[in-house]
């Protein structure tokens, strides 16, 4: 490879860098605040005097959280997020190892199937699974959402962690029998701790997806408000308060923080997500 | 109390036949090898007695229990395996005990048996460190120290020292030699280096093509081999095969083939009487082909004519490859005060007590008229 000179090549990303950060950052600034000031002069002005505190309030937040309702919004969404992350997980572990490991029959023509259904697009399947919902008295209700996540994101996962579990040597499954253990002892004591990277980086991206979504919530959880996500009372927020750039700001940033956090503290097994199956860890 | 009987068993792979018709006992604390080339169906047989694959047809008894629908864990039986099969995610300590925990036990006797074990294999220090954490040599011996602290009636092991260094091999042969006498339990051992396999086995069982070729101790399998696969397959370098005849002239055996005229001792007339005139194999072993200057005291030997392609001096001994009178490049392993160089038209000598005769169609050895029906 030719030798890129590094100055420039750093200046490039930083300055790329600091682009893209930009946007939030204003944001971050804006939902700061006091509505006054948002609605006279520009964000970038706090820089004047940037640890000038009495500039900044928290007062947007209270407001947002409270009258607002993003207070039990956010509330709502981990109540959402969390346990769509654990039930797809849970679910696609215990597929993952049997399709790897077990040997039973139709095992690839299952594993096909499975594969074929990342093809479905989800927009496919609302008319048919709402009319489901309304039958089974699921809609507006969070198992009603969590079971449309888990659906929706297992066929990725179990594709991912299959072929994560049968990448695992073939003696290690057979000392652990012969050690005695069980499909069951071989799978929690082994094969889960082995796989934990491939099973992280799947838990960071649903918790991330569901986190952010909007289509899924809108459609099953309707406009109730009591079980209402962030996405959806911010959009909503929108609608109802178009012109108050200090609460959307706030309540912008409110919904963007913990996939941020979540970003920041799990980035390892995020980008070894990305290359799953491609190299081998 | 754990013999290993196969009672004509059977593996296939869809049409692939990967074990034929296998009938064998082995017999409490016997150390029995299996060896073979590649493909010959040592492996199968080995992962079959482990559980790993299920058997055809036949019959598969451990102790006096038919063990066929068992699985590995009923067999009483532990493995080690030839990458060692170390649990890369527990410790030392934890990988020895992880099938004591298994079975139930407690962790006072858990602490107790893996430390016995340990002290066996000379590993107490390791005990904190995780596989990746030991060199080769350190791996074997946990997979051999998780292997012996269930106490398992039968040992199986899958070329547990072809991933070690020439030297660290020497010295865990040795070991494992130990092992076995300490132990009192039957080892079925699977290589395919044959060194390993006489040094180790009580006997050694040849596979090729997934059918058993010859059971027998090693002294056996090297001065009677029980057809030419085996001949060929035991020593290094290998048996010299010659086509020929038997022919009688003046009331003496003498085999003639186009690179040979070899006269028999007399006690040999007697023995193959019945195939005189008949095309047979010899088999000649490099070691009874020596130097014309330094034969060994007491051997009675014809000369053998050659030209020297090249030779390889192993320091103790000479590997010399004269090229014979049908063109054929043969081995023989002479005195290491040879001179005999590369291109010297020199003269051998054979040692004609040796001679191995095998039939040519069937490979199988003749029998003499002494031992055979």
């Amino acid at each position: 490879m030719p030798s890129i000179p590094r100055a420039p090549v750093h200046l490039v990303l930083v300055s790329l860098s600091l682009l893209w950060t930009m946007p939030s950052l204003g944001l971050l600034v804006s939902s700061l605040r006091p509505p006054e000031d948002v609605l006279t002069t520009g964000w970038w002005t706090v820089f004047r005097h940037p640890f000038d505190i009495t500039q900044y309030s928290l007062e947007n937040y209270r407001a947002v959280l409270g009258a607002e309702g993003m207070g039990q919004a956010l509330l709502n969404s981990f109540t959402i997020a969390i346990p769509a992350t654990v039930m797809p997980i849970a679910i696609a572990t215990f597929a993952a190892y049997a399709l790897a490991w077990m040997r039973f029959p139709g095992r690839q023509w299952l594993f096909m199937a499975i594969v074929a259904l990342l093809v479905v697009p989800l927009q496919m399947t609302f008319i048919p699974l709402l009319r489901a919902y309304r039958d089974l008295g699921l809609t507006s209700t969070f198992p009603g959402v969590w079971l449309a996540h888990s659906g929706y994101s297992l066929p990725l996962g179990i594709y991912l962690l299959r072929n994560y579990m049968g990448a695992l040597p073939r003696d290690l499954i057979e000392a652990a029998a012969m050690d005695g253990a069980s499909h069951l002892q071989i799978m929690t004591r082994l094969v889960v701790p082995l796989s934990m990277p491939a099973i992280a980086s799947f838990a960071v991206f649903q918790f991330l997806w569901v986190w952010n979504d909007l289509l899924v919530a809108l459609v099953f959880l309707g406009g109730t408000p009591t079980v209402a996500p962030l996405t959806l009372t911010l959009t909503n927020l929108v609608g109802s308060r178009g012109q108050d750039w200090h609460l959307l700001t706030a309540g912008a940033f409110m919904t963007m923080v913990v996939p941020l956090l979540v970003f920041f503290t799990l980035q390892r097994y995020f980008v070894r997500g990305l290359l799953a199956g491609s190299i081998k860890g | 109390m754990a013999q290993v009987k196969f009672e004509s068993v059977t593996k296939r792979y869809g049409d692939v036949l990967a074990l034929g018709d296998l009938t064998l006992d082995i017999g409490d604390r016997e150390f029995l090898v299996f060896v073979g080339p590649s493909g010959c169906g040592k492996t199968t047989t080995l992962r079959l007695l482990a559980g790993l694959e299920t058997v055809t047809t036949g019959h598969l008894y451990i102790g006096d229990r038919q063990v066929n629908d068992l699985s590995p864990k009923d067999r009483d039986i532990a493995m080690v395996f030839q990458s060692y099969a170390l649990y890369p995610h527990l410790s030392v300590y934890d990988n020895m005990a992880f099938s004591l925990e298994l079975q139930g036990l407690g962790k006072g006797e858990i602490q107790q048996r893996v430390q016995r074990a340990a002290q066996q294999m000379g590993i107490e220090a390791l005990l904190q460190r995780k596989p990746k954490q030991l060199s080769g040599g350190q791996r074997q011996r946990v997979a051999v120290g998780r292997a012996i602290v269930r106490h398992p009636a039968v040992f199986l092991m899958d070329e547990p020292l072809s991933n070690l260094d020439a030297q660290l091999r020497v010295q865990a042969r040795t070991e494992i030699s130990r092992l076995h006498r300490e132990l009192e339990s039957t080892v079925i051992y699977v290589t395919h280096d044959q060194v390993e396999a006489m040094t180790l086995g009580t006997r050694i069982a040849i596979l090729n093509q997934g059918v058993l070729q010859q059971i027998a101790t090693p002294q056996t399998l090297y001065s009677a081999p029980s057809n030419k696969f085996v001949a060929g397959f035991i020593g290094s370098p290998a048996m010299n095969f010659f086509d020929g005849a038997l022919v009688e002239m003046a009331d003496q055996l003498w085999f003639k083939a186009e690179a040979l005229t070899l006269a028999l001792p007399p006690t040999a007339l007697a023995q193959y009487r019945r195939y005189v005139g008949q095309r047979v194999i010899c088999g000649l072993r490099p070691e009874d082909i020596h130097d014309p200057r330094y034969i060994p005291p007491g051997t009675v030997t014809t000369p053998l004519k050659g030209i020297i392609s090249h030779t390889e001096s192993m320091g103790h001994e000479i590997i010399v490859y004269p090229t014979l009178g049908d063109g054929q490049t043969y081995a023989a392993r002479v005195d290491r005060r040879s001179t005999l160089a590369p291109g010297d038209s020199g003269e051998l000598a054979v040692a004609i007590a040796a001679p191995h005769f095998f039939d040519p169609h069937t490979e199988a050895a003749l029998t003499t008229a002494v031992d055979g029906p």
